[in-house]
């Protein structure tokens, strides 16, 4: 009996390797009231534009046309990152999941600085400082006091917080010093319990926590700015180091096998699929390490966000409550709107492939011509 | 010397009343359609989020200030919630989204449309369904997409827990204890709440609140996107507000005639 009990627990071959994945996606806020007049933000609870409400709404719709599921979802105690979250979360249908806001998500405090326009903190201290202030990382603006007008000490939202944790001013450092232990406590192990997270938050926030996680040095971590409104996609080992296209992706997608392939094989399986998905990455921020992908179809970009937008504007009612554009709508109806109000059908809409094989096999039989 | 404790009280903060702000979703598309809702996630219509915006408002203009939400699992609860904070500016605050709150499940007739229901069963058996207080609707099956363990919403939660239909006494099972259990503990703690819920979840909760008698809630109805407004006392027990409706101790914010009116229309609706 124990032999048999040896036989069926025995050592199978192992199956390829797969290291747990977990996902987080990171979204910065589109743009808000005081991005257009190029004023430091800051705390102020500011709203977001119309085109800062375009962009979240197609952030939601990409995260739905690829499938993206969520367990969670993390954001600031502002208004702008609450709204871009609540947008992304109609759009791909997750309105139902938990949400969590921490004040430790919320962008860097500018302190004295909040409020005043690029141009006047350049003509009041001058340029270098200016660019201390905003890229140095250890450099702190001059404290907040409390008769500033946008004071945030008497704001109900921060009452639990104290007057020592209230930030007057924050560096970079600082800021990361806030927000790691929000990451630590709470966004790590939610990962940890196998939930697919969505952090909606704010670029300085937002850098700190891929400055973390890539490991990317300070000089380099100054110029990083996080594009607005588009996820970026994060999958981490148990380590929470991120998982890079050559390597534990390749594995998973391998197929079990008696016989491992040879190093050189797989090694160019890995560089071949690393090239068919590099479109994916924009190119120049992987020169200091970053490792997190852009949800964009780079080369299809400009067409297909241009096409939204201008869907966005003619069905603004529907894709912001219902669903998005590509599933749930009847194509009908969006054809014969697009054909009343004279704009070009959005490329979310256009044929199915099965019609293209079907036009180019017409095409081909009726005159002969071959290829797109 | 009772005095000066109350006076000690409440130099230290002590709350001597806490709020209760709850409404009921504004009109969702299949209300439009005249289908039996249920647990199905449809979405409000443009109405209905004109009705939640004005809701919205109304609370504002008021003045109150909330410390945490709570709302169901859909989204036409959970969009009403989202204006209602957009005007009262309260983005910044927790929400929990429960499905203890959800709407009563119709069972085997969700999904169906009212009238062509009415025409098959008949106008007698269909009022039975709809404003008894412990009979439900037939159960809906469990291979359909309505029967919410089906559905990847609840797929964390107990399978035995999912209803396959409900009467406002189920729905008021869980809604009670979910109130008793959480949302109580808020208001002892001393914070204000916003709750956006059902017309089901809602009567289960005031019929709790009010101790109205079964015969009663049935009949009662509540205004959609009206915000109704309790206050309670150190014990949590409900304090009569001035311009409440009987048999609610509760009052509505808003136009009151127009508010009665709407109480009386709905009640005509029922045809």
């Amino acid at each position: 009996m124990l032999r048999a009990a040896r036989l069926l627990t025995r050592q199978r071959p192992r199956k390829a390797q797969t290291r747990a994945q977990h996902l987080l996606v990171l979204l910065r806020h589109g743009q808000s009231e005081w991005n257009a007049s190029k004023r430091f933000t800051g705390w102020v609870d500011v709203d977001l534009t119309e085109q800062g409400r375009e962009e979240a709404t197609h952030a939601g719709i990409m995260l739905k046309r690829h499938g993206f599921e969520f367990d969670e979802a993390h954001t600031s105690l502002l208004k702008r990152a609450v709204r871009t979250l609540w947008s992304a979360l109609h759009c791909c249908d997750q309105h139902w999941i938990p949400v969590r806001r921490s004040w430790r998500l919320n962008e860097r405090h500018y302190g004295a600085l909040t409020g005043m326009s690029k141009q006047e903190v350049k003509d009041q201290m001058g340029e270098e400082l200016l660019q201390k202030f905003r890229r140095g990382f250890d450099k702190k603006p001059i404290g907040m006091r409390p008769d500033h007008p946008f004071w945030t000490g008497r704001d109900r939202r921060y009452q639990h917080l104290g007057p020592n944790a209230l930030p007057t001013g924050e560096s970079l450092r600082m800021c990361q010093e806030r927000v790691l232990p929000y990451w630590v406590d709470n966004i790590v192990p939610a990962m940890r319990r196998g939930k697919r997270v969505l952090v909606a938050a704010h670029n300085n926030t937002l850098r700190c926590l891929v400055q973390h996680m890539d490991n990317i040095a300070i000089e380099n971590i100054r110029d990083f700015e996080i594009p607005t409104g588009i996820p970026l996609i994060y999958r981490l080992s148990d380590e929470m180091e991120p998982i890079g296209a050559s390597t534990a992706s390749a594995r998973s997608r391998r197929t079990v096998s008696a016989r491992p392939l040879p190093r050189e094989q797989r090694e160019a399986a890995s560089m071949a699929w690393g090239r068919k998905n590099t479109r994916k990455h924009t190119g120049k921020p992987d020169a200091i390490g970053f490792k997190g992908k852009f949800l964009i179809d780079a080369h299809k970009r400009d067409t297909e966000y241009l096409a939204n937008i201008e869907a966005l504007h003619t069905f603004k009612h529907r894709y912001d409550r219902v669903v998005s554009p590509v599933e749930g709508l009847p194509r009908e109806d969006v054809v014969r709107e697009c054909e009343t109000f004279g704009i070009e059908l959005p490329k979310a809409w256009a044929e199915t492939k099965k019609e293209i094989g079907q036009k180019r096999r017409e095409a081909e039989k009726a005159g002969g011509i071959v290829g797109h | 010397m009772l005095l000066r404790a109350t006076q000690r009280a409440l130099r230290r903060g002590a709350r001597q009343k806490s709020t209760v702000v709850m409404m009921r979703h504004g009109e969702s598309t299949w209300n439009l359609e005249n289908k039996f809702t249920g647990w199905y996630d449809c979405p409000l219509s443009e109405k209905g989020h004109e009705e939640a915006t004005e809701a919205g408002r109304l609370v504002a203009a008021e003045g109150f200030k909330f410390d945490v939400a709570f709302t169901s699992t859909f989204k036409r609860a959970i969009r009403t919630l989202d204006h209602a904070l957009e005007e009262t500016d309260h983005m910044w605050i927790p929400v929990t989204k429960a499905w203890q709150l959800n709407e009563r499940h119709y069972g085997g007739l969700q999904g169906l449309d009212k009238q062509q229901t009415v025409d098959k069963h008949g106008i007698e058996q269909v009022t039975v369904w709809r404003r008894s207080y412990d009979i439900p609707p037939p159960d809906s099956d469990k291979s359909s997409e309505h029967w919410p363990g089906n559905d990847p919403k609840y797929a964390k939660l107990d399978k035995h827990v999912m209803p396959t239909t409900e009467s406002l006494a189920t729905t008021a099972a869980r809604v009670v204890p979910y109130w008793q259990h959480v949302i109580v503990p808020e208001l002892i703690a001393g914070k204000d709440v916003l709750i956006a819920a059902h017309g089901n979840s809602l009567r289960a909760l005031v019929q709790y609140l009010d101790g109205i008698p079964n015969d009663e809630i049935t009949e009662l109805n509540i205004p959609t996107a009206t915000p109704l407004v309790y206050e309670f006392d150190d014990a949590q027990e409900p304090i009569p507000q001035p311009d409440a409706i009987a048999p609610l101790q509760g009052r509505y914010l808003g136009d009151q005639a127009a508010i009665r009116a709407r109480i009386e229309g709905v009640k005509a609706q029922t045809k």
